[in-house]
């Protein structure tokens, strides 16, 4: 009776007592499940979540080796006015708007190539885009450097044979920025087009036979079928791209170091120069922020303007 | 009156014991460990130093030196982290950075630098260690940049080498304008006489800038001084050998220094440029590897030279800095005194004499003498060492650099004129004279 009258009692203590007891038991009854993500969690928050907001934290301070000092917003002041960081993110906003469009064009149209193809000739295919992906930027960067080389460069001594030439690729404030984009233009996007090929196959094929009795050309069933399908994996693909492009460190460190002048300095590379040369490190988070901010302003973007009919 | 004499005497060896009683008991009043942590150095000049660290152990009974030897890859971080946590090595080689300076993590030794030590110095050496009017390290060794000269392609061209590896600009000048040619005749330039690059953190072509007594900053006044007469003629002599003269490599505010350095030593298509003398053993390996077929390639023909000289005669020298022993902060005077006493036992004149040459660089003490006479590449240099111009010690000195570097590869690309590169290299760099 006196059970009873606890369990429909209407003060709130007993309820938040069920409330802890239900989370309790659900938590002892699914342990083995938070006892496997356990590692990955600690991993996860010990090397991401912490030093995340450990830079938060530093980005409102002035790093001292005897102690850090608390400057307020001084250093997003000082990088908001800064013209090397003005520089630097319209370098990577260029070179963002140039590689996004065009790797997801081209993943796209070899994808739908591709597919077409006999599983064999995709098999190699798909190996073929994708093995680049697994060498070291480093070492590709530097391939290609070689490539640049106005004296002795591949690029040059082809140009030459037909009379073109000597181009300064890498080394004209010119031409530096156009030449690491060419780069990445003339790559082909080997774990996109992979994307892309798992998800045509997961497109069932009853559409295009409904398109096909509808007497729809090939192109009208890529145009209507295929691509509204793919608006996920689009989605996906965009938004990890952008935030990859705007991460551009490599090609600008090995290849130009960020030069001549400030051609190639990208928001990444200056992001280093801050933290590991000038060890400004508050200042170097204050750029990280910054920079974390944009892209996750337009990644939350990209998420509205594309999702509206995507189904998850 | 001989009794006084005798009462004099007494006094004398009384007073001499004394203060000898006294030294000795100064100099082992501390007793206890000193850390010691010094950057990787060549096999013998380590054995050099291990050895250095027990002739003072046994002169300073109960003394012990712990050593610990850092790696060049982690070596700044754990330092840093040791600062930062406040358990720092007692003393460290190539220890002396900036931040340390500014943020108190060091001590000053001038109260441990006698007349004898400031005048043994090179002058240079001890600027290089010299922030806000007090030394910060003791000096150990000079760090220089030295021309390299392809003597293949100087007989090829049937140029003279210079004599005792002086020459006058104008000699250089018409050197280099000799040693640029087309070798096959396709009317394309394959070899140029002179490759350099304007690189941050990179001085090489500062020697050229510096002849004339151009120099980067007054310290002293806090001003930037890259836009005097003297440096902006010196600016001028390395663009015009770029576009006037076309003898040096083109490009050259586009290159990188390891592009500088591929065009002379693989594709030999420079017959001369600049990099410090620690890197004339890589070529000594170049040329045993080639000798042992493990590479492929020529063994390359060796030369060195100075910058070519100012219209004053003196020999020029730069270098990207001097390697010396910081002291970091004591909390014991008399542990302070013994650690300072060890700076200066491993950088005493007679100690450089014999560690110098092994790691191929040049003493920062008068007294140790000319460590390279009869070698045939370095001996040049050595005149110039009295006049070498280093980095100036400005805490902002990183971005100083990078900015003035940025805007004078600019002005060698021919985007911009000499005399707007250097007025944005001004208004940039007075931003962070101010720290």
């Amino acid at each position: 009776m006196v059970d009873g009258l606890a369990t429909t009692s209407s003060s709130p203590e007993p309820h938040r007592k069920s409330d802890t007891r239900s989370v309790l038991k659900l938590l002892h009854k699914k342990r083995w499940a938070y006892y496997f993500i356990a590692p990955a969690t600690i991993l996860f928050c010990i090397f991401t979540v912490i030093p995340v907001i450990r830079s938060f934290i530093l980005s409102f301070q002035e790093f001292r080796l005897m102690g850090n000092v608390w400057v307020g917003l001084d250093n997003f002041k000082y990088v908001l006015t800064d013209p090397v960081f003005h520089r630097a993110m319209r370098n990577t906003a260029l070179y963002t708007v140039v590689m996004v469009p065009q790797g997801v064009l081209k993943a796209l149209i070899l994808a739908s190539i591709l597919r077409n193809l006999p599983e064999a000739v995709q098999t190699f295919f798909r190996g073929a885009y994708y093995l680049p992906g697994v060498a070291s930027a480093v070492v590709i960067s530097m391939v290609w450097k070689w490539i640049y080389d106005p004296n002795f460069g591949l690029f040059n001594f082809v140009l030459g044979k037909f009379g073109y030439g000597p181009y300064t690729w890498l080394t004209s404030p010119k031409t530096s920025l156009t030449s690491i984009m060419l780069m990445g233009i003339l790559t082909a996007p080997g774990y996109y087009i992979i994307l892309y090929l798992a998800a045509m196959k997961k497109i069932p094929r009853e559409l295009y036979e409904v398109a096909d009795i509808d007497g729809a050309t090939p192109f009208a069933k890529w145009w209507n079928v295929t691509l509204p399908l793919l608006k996920p994996t689009t989605l996906y693909i965009t938004i990890t791209s952008i935030i990859g492009s705007f991460q551009i460190f490599t090609s600008a460190y090995v290849m130009t170091q960020g030069g001549p002048g400030y051609s190639t300095m990208t928001v990444v590379y200056l992001i280093y120069n801050t933290a590991f040369r000038d060890f400004e490190f508050g200042l170097a988070s204050a750029q990280a922020i910054v920079l974390a901010a944009i892209i996750v302003f337009i990644s939350v973007y990209n998420f509205r303007i594309f999702s509206t009919d995507v189904q998850y | 009156m001989r009794r006084a004499c005798w009462v004099l005497v007494l006094v004398l060896l009384v007073g001499s014991l004394a203060v000898s009683f006294g030294s000795i008991g100064a100099a082992s009043k501390w007793t206890g460990t000193i850390q010691v942590w010094d950057f990787p150095r060549p096999d013998a000049a380590a054995e050099w130093e291990l050895q250095a660290f027990k002739e003072f152990e046994e002169l300073h009974p109960g003394v012990k030196i712990e050593y610990t030897k850092l790696t060049w890859a982690g070596g700044n971080e754990k330092l840093d982290v040791s600062v930062a946590a406040g358990q720092p090595p007692d003393i460290c080689g190539s220890g002396l950075r900036l931040p340390y300076v500014l943020q108190g993590a060091l001590e000053p030794i001038d109260d441990f630098l006698t007349a004898e030590d400031l005048k043994d110095f090179h002058e240079g050496s001890l600027n290089a260690v010299k922030l806000n009017g007090k030394y910060w390290g003791w000096p150990w060794y000079n760090t220089l940049y030295t021309m390299y000269l392809n003597a293949d392609i100087f007989n090829e061209r049937e140029v003279p080498l210079p004599k005792n590896g002086e020459w006058t600009y104008d000699e250089f000048l018409s050197a280099m304008q000799k040693l640029t040619f087309d070798r096959d005749g396709d009317g394309k330039i394959d070899v140029y006489g002179f490759g350099f690059t304007f690189q941050p953190t990179y001085l090489q072509p500062f020697g050229i800038i510096y002849a004339e007594g151009g120099r980067i900053l007054d310290i002293d006044k806090n001003e930037f001084v890259l836009d005097s007469p003297e440096a902006v003629a010196g600016i001028q002599r390395l663009y015009d050998m770029v576009w006037k003269h076309k003898c040096a490599l083109p490009n050259a505010g586009g290159l990188t220094t390891t592009d500088v350095n591929n065009a002379f030593l693989n594709t030999r298509s420079i017959a001369a440029f600049v990099d410090t003398t620690g890197i004339i053993s890589s070529f000594a390996t170049h040329n045993k590897k080639v000798e042992a077929g493990e590479i492929e390639g020529e063994k390359i023909n060796l030369v060195t030279a100075q910058y070519p000289k100012g219209t004053n005669g003196l020999p020029i020298a730069a270098g990207p800095g001097v390697g010396s022993w910081a002291v970091f902060k004591q909390k014991d005077p008399a542990k302070r005194e013994v650690v300072m006493e060890l700076a200066k036992y491993i950088t005493r004149g007679e100690g450089q004499k014999e560690v110098v040459p092994l790691i191929g660089v040049f003493p920062s003490r008068k007294s140790a003498g000319n460590v390279w006479a009869g070698d045939k590449n370095l001996q040049h240099i050595v005149p110039a060492v009295e006049y070498a111009v280093y980095p100036p010690m400005h805490p902002n000195w990183n971005k100083i650099d990078d900015k003035i570097m940025r805007e004078l590869q600019l002005a060698v690309l021919n985007e911009k004129t000499i005399d707007a590169a250097l007025k944005e290299a001004k208004r940039q760099v007075e931003r962070l004279l101010n720290y």
